[in-house]
């Protein structure tokens, strides 16, 4: 995906990358609105337990302790499309895959309670900033590795590889304080 | 070690949170980012 990015002349990459975020932002958010929407029907009680037992089981994941279903499809992005459509499409498709975070592999459990929570304490407009801000960020990471010219092609590709360890630690104090906030029952809304 | 100053780390920023009624949108958008960037790990 990131070769696919950087791909071609610097002014066509850099314009690439622009249709690949806004393609990610765009999708992400519309999700995370869908997801705000139909969580906000779940009332009050049932919600805030329905979103400690999330937070509290992922959590686990996180520390080894047991292995859960995600919600992924297991696959990357289709690399059939680099070859059936132009350039351009073949970004906007991949950023509108990736956005929603669902469309391809999970890199963390963690991702399952930010989900729980955008849907279950966020809202519609909290829950469309929320993902929107992930495929903004994702697309985002990826377009600026692409047309980074300090970074050889090898050192692009394995970014995410090599720096995983980090996210996943953070990831971990982030979904015990998300935890300890529903246990306490302090919400967006 | 590592693991429990993490666990830590993330206790002690919920309580602050809760007990401060401010943070949760924040702590949201911070998750967002993070996940955004392990997420590169698998395209």
């Amino acid at each position: 995906m990131i070769g696919t990015l950087g791909k071609g002349a610097p002014q066509s990459r850099v314009l690439a990358g622009f249709v690949h975020c806004a393609a990610s932002g765009l999708t992400g958010a519309a999700f995370g609105a869908m997801l705000g929407a139909a969580g906000a029907l779940v009332p009050r009680p049932a919600a805030q337990i329905l979103l400690a037992g999330v937070a509290a089981a992922y959590g686990a994941m996180q520390l080894g302790i047991v292995r859960l279903p995600l919600p992924e499809s297991g696959r990357q992005v289709p690399a059939t499309w680099r070859y059936r459509f132009r350039h351009l499409l073949v970004v906007f498709l991949y950023g509108a895959a990736l956005g929603p975070g669902i469309g391809t592999r999970v890199a963390d459990a963690g991702f399952v309670p930010f989900l729980g929570a955008v849907a279950l304490a966020g809202g519609p407009v909290f829950g469309g900033l929320a993902l929107g801000t992930y495929g903004l960020v994702r697309a985002g990471a990826a377009a600026a590795l692409a047309t980074s010219n300090t970074c050889r092609i090898h050192e692009r590709v394995t970014f995410g590889m090599r720096t995983i360890r980090l996210w996943r630690s953070l990831a971990v104090a982030q979904g015990i304080a998300l935890l300890m906030v529903v246990l306490i029952g302090v919400t967006v809304k | 070690m590592r693991l429990v100053g993490l666990v830590g780390t993330g206790a002690a920023t919920g309580l602050l949170i809760a007990r401060l009624h401010h943070g949760f949108a924040e702590l949201l958008l911070l998750i967002a980012v993070t996940q955004a960037f392990a997420s590169l790990a698998s395209p």
